[in-house]
């Protein structure tokens, strides 16, 4: 096990630098730049210049690049070209809003996939299913936008239940965890919803193909509990597949997070990526996709060990 | 106080007049006794019945007011000289830091809303001598000085050419000296003599004063990476005091007890962004903000926010084409026949009609209609003509050698065919559709490409040959007199499509050192005939407000020097 997670780490690393090596890349390439971004229409060339040198946005990309892999090793991650703060500062006032807002949503979807897959299996080719299936495909289907719009005029405008968005009143001088609670509700349903459609289709083809195992017959047999057999014995074996889905599927939690965060004016990390890339923000924009690197790397590696824990088959060395 | 400008043409406004104050002049005619008692009661109340913004009761003190700005919309910066030229930035920054000039409603300087009171200028033109009232203190005690001014021009200087509106005004490109006289006055000399009113305007009007004795401590480096520092931006002398700021979220001001102007009304103000028109929509329609716009996109939802107030909010901006004249494929945008022809087939009140629902003013030239201070007496008489008329235009492209082929005219093999680039919006596309069609009329032949802003900002700073016609706005700021530099003059930093023509630059000149403002109408009749951009209609931003929000009126301000210390909530 230490072995392969030694060998992980070291092509986790190459990943990490190929995937930098590629945004740098590809940020350069883009028409414009943050000094046109920040100095706007009623500027000259020589401005542009100017605020270019100032920021050492006029260097060669590769001095560019190990300037900031420099930094990067001393713990210093820039400051932000448009926020002028600390690109830390600027992170940390939307990671944590995402950080929230995706775990619920994930642990929540996994947990309704877990328990709607077992259902569907368990009731294969029966009028259950069909209609388990038909809602799935629906949600599938339906745009995260729309449908966060359709939530917003039902429990914000009509019943006025909710709140339409934003993470807590804005009024209140001091944090409130029931006020944030009832800002997240929304946003955690939209995605919640949508991730479920996604992951129980998958738990429960393979809830189904679990449950024509000679096992559960020997076990329906010797009179074990249908639960008993559906969340012991069939759905250890079943949720190997949605680990694996859960473990790929991270970087598409963080893009489904993206729309969810701009319809609800919820302020995450999927909003501040999409504003970073708009405005050339470079070192905000390096720093989000490596998080997203980082994420998918761990979400992979921690869905390869979960998976070896729930079959005695797989072993890493 | 001034008063409210006329209601703009063709643009609906809410009566400001409230509820209570009509309820009491129906009761003044009719009832006889009692008509005579409130005489009587005014008399010795001396309180007089105007049309202004407030209620029978009068403002009230407290409360919160949330203000959603159009979408999108985030606050970068609050520290003057170093912001981004985001309008937002300068919104937020006007709040703490109080501009040495103010530009009201008419856009001309208000002096009794200003920190300077007097300003008077040599016989040649070149010395502005201003002396500051002496009412205003920063919020740690210190007084407001001359000091704090020349703090702020020498930042503008060593920052340089990386400040948004370097040269703007002739700040500080014209400026030979500027010299402290007094605690509470100082001269700033230039290198040449200038149309006063220009100077003041578009140069002294950037100038405000910074708080010296709390900053000079600090680096600009330091200042550059702490822009929303709140212990940075811990002394103010504006009408409130940043309290709380959440980068993209919100700016939550509290009033400034120590300021020396008109005091908030409102304890708190809170500028909160959206991310979306949807969510901005949402929040005006449950509450949560109390004052924001209708996107016109979202314009057939209107009768959902049918509970709230609405006032159309003239911004002192122009929407234009750009032309790129450096491009050799485009190279008939040179003859100013083509360019008239095609402002002939461009339907202006159609467009307003279709695309803007009536909250639109035309325009024919670079200086905006509404509020009219600098429109020309010609372009006031004419504005009114009919400026669409194909059958001109078709007749002025035959007369000019432009045959029709198969629908597009031609010209020593030469095509009139181009590509407007548009920003995407969903106006923007529609409006590049109409346009698209009446060209088609006149044998143009019209295409249409959508490009993110970076691109835009890109092919500007390029100045290539890559791009033949880009649709954008053109916001008066900080250049508030509205005289061309820059844009249409040769050597025009925005002067993005390499425009150049000697006359236009003489006229633009003779505006920049002519006392008065026969030069600026001057520029704009050559503008509006020499077409040297094709001149699109001027959308306003439809304001709603929940019903208890008053001084809506003094809050907007045309060219955002918003006021919300005029703005107060029934309760």
């Amino acid at each position: 096990m230490v072995a392969t997670l030694m060998r992980r780490g070291l092509s986790s690393v190459t990943s990490i630098l190929i995937l930098t090596s590629l945004v740098f890349a590809v940020a350069e390439l883009t028409p414009g730049g943050p000094a046109q971004t920040i100095l706007g229409l009623h500027t000259t060339a020589e401005a542009v210049k100017a605020l270019n040198h100032a920021l050492g946005l006029d260097q060669p990309i590769y001095i560019q690049y190990l300037t900031w892999w420099g930094h990067l090793l001393q713990g210093n991650l820039g400051y932000s070209l448009i926020q002028h703060q600390s690109v830390v500062a600027v992170i940390g006032q939307y990671l944590g809003n995402t950080a929230v807002l995706d775990s619920v949503s994930l642990l929540l979807a996994i947990l309704l996939s877990l328990g709607i897959g077992i259902v569907q299996g368990a009731n294969a080719n029966t009028w259950i299913s069909k209609v388990i299936s038909v809602g799935q495909f629906f949600l599938y289907a339906m745009p995260i936008f729309w449908l966060g719009i359709v939530l917003i005029y039902i429990f914000s405008v009509t019943l006025n239940w909710l709140p339409s968005g934003g993470a807590q009143d804005l009024a209140e001088s001091n944090f409130d965890l029931v006020t944030y609670v009832r800002h997240l509700i929304l946003p955690t349903v939209t995605l919640t919803l949508i991730f479920t459609s996604f992951f129980s289709r998958y738990m429960g083809t393979s809830a189904r193909l679990e449950f024509q195992q000679a096992y559960v017959t020997v076990a329906v047999a010797k009179g074990a509990a249908p639960v008993r057999i559906a969340l012991l014995h069939v759905m250890r074996n079943a949720a190997r597949p949605l680990v694996t889905m859960v473990g790929l599927f991270l970087p598409w939690i963080f893009a489904g997070g993206v729309v969810v965060e701009e319809v609800f004016n919820f302020p995450g990390l999927g909003y501040l990526l999409w504003q970073s890339a708009i405005q050339h923000d470079y070192p905000v924009l390096i720093v989000i996709v490596m998080i997203i690197g980082l994420l998918t790397i761990i979400g992979n590696l921690l869905a390869d060990i979960i998976n070896s824990m729930l079959d005695v088959r797989v072993r890493y060395e | 106080m001034k008063r409210l400008f006329p209601a703009p043409r063709g643009v609906k406004r809410q009566d400001p007049m409230p509820r209570a104050t009509q309820s009491r002049g129906r009761l003044f005619i009719s009832t006889g006794a009692l008509r005579w008692l409130l005489v009587v009661a005014a008399l010795l109340t001396g309180t007089t019945m105007t049309a202004g913004a407030r209620s029978a009761a009068g403002p009230q003190m407290g409360g919160t007011l949330i203000y959603a700005p159009p979408v999108p919309s985030a606050v970068d910066s609050f520290i003057p000289v170093m912001s981004t030229a985001s309008i937002l930035d300068d919104e937020v920054e006007v709040l703490l830091y109080r501009p040495l000039l103010w530009i009201g409603q008419h856009v001309t300087i208000e002096m009794d809303r200003s920190i300077a009171d007097t300003i008077s200028v040599s016989a040649n033109n070149t010395v502005f001598t201003v002396g500051m009232r002496h009412t205003y203190a920063w919020s740690d005690g210190q007084p407001v000085t001359a000091d704090d001014v020349a703090y702020d021009f020498n930042l503008i200087k060593t920052y340089g050419p990386k400040y948004a509106y370097y040269g703007i005004g002739g700040l500080p490109t014209l400026v030979k000296s500027f010299k402290v006289l007094s605690p509470h006055s100082f001269a700033i000399t230039l290198t040449k003599s200038v149309n006063p009113d220009w100077f003041k305007l578009n140069g002294l009007a950037q100038l405000r004063p910074l708080p010296a004795h709390a900053w000079k401590k600090y680096s600009i480096s330091y200042l550059f990476n702490h822009q929303t520092d709140l212990n940075v931006l811990s002394v103010v002398d504006g009408p409130y005091k940043l309290t709380k700021f959440v980068t993209g979220q919100y700016a939550r001001f509290d009033r400034n007890p120590t300021y020396g102007g008109h005091k908030s009304y409102l304890d708190t103000y809170i500028m909160q962004f959206y991310t979306s028109e949807q969510a901005e929509f949402a929040a005006l329609k449950t509450g949560a903000a109390q004052i924001g716009d209708l996107p016109f996109a979202l314009y057939n939802s209107a009768s959902q926010l049918s509970a709230l107030k609405t006032y159309d909010v003239n911004n002192f901006q122009f929407h234009w084409i750009v032309l790129n004249y450096r491009n050799p494929a485009t190279s008939f945008f040179r003859e100013v026949k083509v360019r008239q022809a095609m402002q002939l087939a461009i339907d202006q009140p159609l467009m307003n009609n279709l695309l803007y629902h009536g909250h639109a003013n035309s325009a024919y030239s670079p200086v905006p209609f509404v509020p009219d201070t600098y429109v020309s007496p010609h372009a006031k008489a004419t504005q009114n003509a009919s400026h669409f008329d194909l059958a001109r235009a078709n007749a002025m492209l035959d007369a000019d050698g432009w045959k029709m082929v198969n629908g597009v005219r031609q010209k020593n093999g030469q095509k009139l065919s181009w590509t407007l680039q548009l920003l995407g919006s969903q106006t923007d596309v529609k409006q590049g559709a109409i346009l698209q069609q009446d060209f088609a009329k006149i044998g143009v032949d019209l295409k249409l490409q959508n490009i993110p802003i970076s691109t835009l900002f890109a092919e500007f700073g390029h100045k290539g040959t890559e791009w033949d016609g880009i649709s954008i706005f053109w916001i008066y700021y900080p250049n508030f007199d509205p005289i061309g530099a820059g844009i249409f003059d040769t050597t025009g930093g925005a002067n993005f499509g390499s425009f150049s023509d000697p006359r236009m630059d003489a006229l633009i000149n003779k505006a920049q050192v002519t006392p008065g403002l026969e030069g600026v109408y001057a520029y704009q009749d050559y503008a509006s005939q020499v077409v040297p951009c094709l001149y699109l209609d001027q959308p306003t931003i439809i304001a709603k407000y929940q019903p208890n929000v008053h001084g809506i009126t003094d809050f907007f301000n045309p060219v955002y020097a918003y006021s919300p210390e005029y703005l107060w909530l029934s309760h």
